[in-house]
């Protein structure tokens, strides 16, 4: 019970109290690290426990994130006037889909909802036909590059390229007020508790076992009675889910989203975080997100041109030299500390999927 | 006498033109045990991979208690009470033995009804029951990854028999057992057949003798010789298929 609950928690509690020991520049980072952290609990599900690799999260972030960009450019308007871009456009009516989004409580259901709903058109869709993991991940690819292209090329009534962005207040707070800053850091907090909780909890459901009892042995499980495509579009979903939360989060803690954050690239980017971290754990998900984001930040305010290289060959050396990532490391380093179980589980051998299409 | 359980009838499966089955008819009777041989290529696996809708026929029906089960989907053949072993065992190598088992013995296998953690006191039951049947309760804990070979396949076993099926198919249960291992197998299936309706594929002609019940020999996709196991051990028809031409070259020899 301790070694389950109690353990995993600590760490969210030293991140809750992150803004008595955290400057306000490095307390936004965190905040913005942890939200895609969620995401990438997402990527465990499906990808770790699952077995399917999808390479298009960025979409799903995307509906999250901007379902409440739109909430937050309509309320920082004078009533009956257009967001800037419209204007600019020459969009003389707000759009039919734009109106559900005056309301802060339709805008926070989208967020879950939106995301819900196009994971589950799409997973009901590759999984009821028996697609493999090779032909998802270029499906999903596939969806990243449309939804970013698509965003891009309505600009009047998304933004365009450039997104949407000059946020002024959240839900009435002031948006850059170091106490709602207080506020958001310790919602994100919640949030990635809570999802990092029910993914566990999740995985501990018969549902959860069977996800992973899918990936290892897809055939036999059919062969004693069960449908393995609603475990499959059941963790689909949650992570479309989790990807959402993470959008909105981050749209909050950045001040934007735009197309540069949905499309081919960060999608990518985002397994390379899980990969790193060790796709089949959820911490180390959380950790992966956290260091391969800060070294970005890092490494593209020093050298911008530098980073997508330097990604690419931590993405190849995690592949060649540790596929289970840094969970996996730690793991094999802890059974060699504690020695007694040499053949234990830090020695288990890694499960075909993913390395091969990693 | 009875229903038959599983009745094939006039069973046709062709691979871009090649007949696997070409015409198969076989009737399973309630509570027996059939053996069913026959040289590599006639049609023994895919027959079973019929029967469990892996493969679809091209001709004729798969009827089970009565119920056209030829163009259902997999997992509602196995609910509706056939369960497969296959020839290599297909345990699930990252759960413990005990898991692999409670995946098999859930009565509810809709997604809806797995949001819960535990089996309830009958699947319970009937885990502990299956393990001592199998003769693994003392493994209950082990990754079926670390399973001997054989101990792979008596889980496998006991996950088709967890499945609480009618109809149990065993495909080369004894494929890659030492001796004595084979005597156990073919003791436990004695037992099962007791309770359920058994077909049984194998090679090995002692096991088949041990497993004492009637024989179906299939040769290219057909029904080629049905008997107990002495008589078509003995029968020259049978010996010149399993022995192919070499031996008919020996006979044109001599």
């Amino acid at each position: 019970m301790i070694r389950r609950w109690v353990v995993p928690a600590l760490p969210f509690v030293a991140l809750a109290l992150a803004p008595l020991y955290l400057g306000s520049y490095h307390l936004t980072l965190a905040g913005r690290f942890l939200s895609l952290g969620v995401l990438a609990m997402g990527i465990v599900l499906v990808w770790g426990h699952g077995g399917v690799l999808p390479l298009g999260q960025g979409v799903f972030f995307g509906l999250g994130g901007y379902a409440l960009a739109m909430h937050l450019k309509l309320v920082s308007l004078p009533a009956g006037e257009l967001p800037d871009f419209m204007q600019w456009n020459g969009v003389d009516a707000l759009p039919l889909w734009w109106q559900p989004f005056t309301s802060a409580g339709l805008s926070l259901a989208a967020v879950i909802v939106v995301p819900a709903a196009g994971a589950l058109v799409l997973a009901w869709l590759v999984f009821r036909r028996r697609m493999t993991s090779v032909y998802i991940a270029l499906i999903t690819q596939a969806l990243a590059l449309a939804f970013a292209t698509l965003l891009i090329s309505q600009q009047g009534t998304t933004g365009g390229f450039n997104g949407l962005t000059n946020f002024d207040t959240l839900f009435g707070a002031p948006l850059g007020d170091d106490r709602t800053r207080v506020w958001l850091h310790l919602a994100t907090v919640a949030l990635a508790a809570l999802a990092y909780a029910g993914a566990r909890v999740l995985g501990a459901t018969q549902a959860g076992r069977l996800v992973t009892a899918v990936r290892d042995g897809e055939n036999r499980v059919r062969f004693l009675g069960y449908s393995p495509a609603p475990y499959k579009i059941l963790v689909f979903v949650v992570a479309g889910v989790f990807a959402g939360i993470a959008g909105a989060l981050h749209t909050l803690h950045l001040g934007l989203i735009s197309p540069a954050m949905v499309g081919v690239v960060p999608s990518i980017e985002m397994v390379v975080w899980v990969a790193v971290g060790g796709r089949a754990s959820l911490s180390g998900a959380l950790i992966g997100a956290l260091l391969v984001n800060l070294g970005k930040d890092s490494i593209s305010s020093a050298w911008p041109d530098a980073w997508l290289y330097i990604m690419g060959l931590v993405f190849i050396l995690v592949v060649v030299a540790a596929p289970r990532g840094l969970a996996g490391v730690a793991e094999a380093l802890g059974a060699r500390l504690g020695g007694a179980r040499a053949s234990g589980r830090g020695a288990a051998p890694v499960t075909s999927e993913g390395t091969r299409h990693g | 006498m009875a229903e038959p359980l599983l009745d094939v009838q006039d069973l046709h499966v062709t691979f871009d033109g090649f007949r696997a089955i070409d015409g198969i008819s076989l009737q399973i009777f309630p509570r027996t045990a059939r053996v069913i041989i026959g040289p590599n290529g006639a049609g023994k696996s895919t027959l079973l991979d019929t029967v469990i809708g892996r493969t679809r026929a091209t001709a004729g029906r798969v009827v089970f208690r009565g119920q056209d089960v030829t163009r259902l989907a997999e997992h509602r053949i196995v609910r509706a009470g056939i369960c497969r072993k296959f020839q290599t065992p297909g345990v699930l190598e990252q759960m413990t033995v005990f898991e692999n088992l409670a995946i098999a013995v859930r009565r509810h296998k809709q997604w809806w009804a797995h949001f819960r953690f535990r089996l309830d006191a009958a699947e319970r039951q009937r885990v502990d029951e299956v393990l001592a049947e199998i003769g693994m309760t003392a493994q209950r804990g082990r990754r079926a990854a670390e399973l001997a070979h054989g101990e792979k396949q008596w889980l496998e076993i006991g996950m088709v028999l967890a499945s609480d099926a009618e109809l149990l198919l065993l495909d080369e249960p004894t494929s890659g057992m030492t001796p004595g291992e084979t005597d156990r197998t073919a003791a436990l299936i004695h037992r099962l057949a007791a309770h359920h309706t058994v077909v049984v594929i194998d090679h090995d002609m002692a096991f088949v003798e041990k497993l004492a019940a009637p024989v179906t020999v299939l040769h290219q996709g057909r029904v080629f010789k049905e008997g107990d196991i002495q008589t078509l051990r003995d029968d020259p028809d049978v010996i010149s298929i399993y022995l192919g031409r070499a031996r008919r070259a020996d006979h044109a020899a001599s």
